[in-house]
């Protein structure tokens, strides 16, 4: 079993943050998590100190970028093995994480998919899946049925990358990248996923909107640019 | 070019004059950034005194109006200054950032005084 670490970003979840990281602790206690409280205006901090939870305390808000890569850096820092990237909202269950633990020692990154053996349903939010999908298969020449799932492995060779490089955001576009230009082994383990138990998404329709225009942007067109990254694929 | 352009050109530019000095004066602004506009106001002294150095180059280009290829020339100039201003956001904005992860960093370790294993980055040239 690989040294294993859940980057948990949280902004603005004091009320779905306890109930997360206490089914975290009960379902996975040998796992080491640390929560990124990216400049919270509310009391996710003070839920965090109150409780003895290990969190880093960003000063002032990063975006969900800048927040799950001082994740990366603290577990670089700290010479993890694995990274967990994991939602502070209840989305994601811990009770699949073992599986990632599993996969990851025989890849670069694993992806904790909601499609591998379900269909999915139609909808606009899916309609935008399907393309950074079907960018992903024109690019790189694989098929990812779930790219958008936020629920992802990474190994020490992707978190060498992830924790210094600029323009490495936890999105598909970075996915397609490394695989792309590193190399990068990528599986997608069978999960379920959960309604957001509190707060609120970041999905309002113009954000999908310059969403996806960035991911299309990114992985057909700049990505061919990017420089190639050295390393052994796992 | 009608004489009021020129007019309004010089008094343009002696205001960028005037105005960048004063900034300098008050210590708002670093004498590197202000490079750039003390060279544009001259460009636009020059633009108004020498308006024949424009005709020959709109001719060359082919542009019929002089007035217009004033216009296209100081366009690209300020296209340049903002495409450098986009780029030093950008740097300004990662140093920000790198800034608060070390300090988040820093502050967590120190807290459960449990140092780093390993303060080094990859040796990766991309990194």
């Amino acid at each position: 079993m690989l040294k294993t670490i859940l980057i948990i970003p949280a902004y603005n979840e004091q009320d779905s943050i306890e109930s997360t990281i206490e089914s975290v602790k009960r379902t996975i206690p040998e796992v080491d998590f640390i929560i990124v409280n990216d400049g919270s205006s509310d009391s996710t901090a003070e839920v965090c100190r109150r409780n003895g939870y290990p969190f880093l305390d960003l000063p002032v808000n990063l975006g969900l970028a800048g927040a799950f890569q001082t994740g990366m850096k603290y577990a670089f820092r700290h010479s993890y093995e694995c990274a967990i990237q994991f939602d502070a909202d209840g989305q994601h269950l811990p009770e699949y994480v073992p599986a990632l633990m599993e996969a990851i020692e025989h890849n670069d990154i694993v992806i904790g998919s909601r499609f591998v053996n379900a269909h999915k349903p139609r909808s606009l939010r899916m309609l935008g899946s399907n393309l950074i999908e079907g960018a992903i298969r024109v690019s790189t020449g694989k098929t990812i049925k779930d790219p958008t799932s936020g629920m992802r492995a990474f190994n020490a060779r992707m978190i060498n990358q992830l924790a210094f490089g600029l323009n490495f955001g936890p999105e598909p576009d970075t996915v397609s990248y490394l695989m792309k230009r590193a190399g990068a082994k990528v599986c997608e383990v069978p999960v379920r996923m959960s309604d957001r138990t509190a707060g609120e998404s970041y999905l309002s329709p113009w954000n999908s909107a310059t969403y996806m225009l960035r991911m299309t942007i990114s992985i057909l067109f700049v990505q061919y640019f990017r420089k190639q990254i050295g390393g052994e694929a796992a | 070019m009608t004489p009021v352009l020129r007019i309004v050109l010089v008094a343009v530019s002696i205001l960028t004059f005037a105005f960048m000095t004063r900034k300098i004066r008050n210590a708002k602004v670093r004498l590197e950034d202000s490079v750039f506009w003390y060279c544009f106001a001259v460009l636009l002294l020059l633009v108004s005194v020498f308006p024949g150095v424009f005709f020959v180059l709109a001719g060359l280009v082919g542009v019929s109006s002089p007035v217009n290829f004033v216009f296209l020339f100081f366009i690209f100039v300020l296209l340049v200054q903002v495409f450098n201003l986009s780029v030093r956001l950008s740097q300004s904005d990662t140093k920000i950032k790198e800034l608060t992860q070390h300090l988040a960093i820093e502050r967590f370790e120190r807290h459960v005084g449990d140092g780093a294993v390993t303060d080094e980055r990859p040796t990766d040239p991309h990194c």
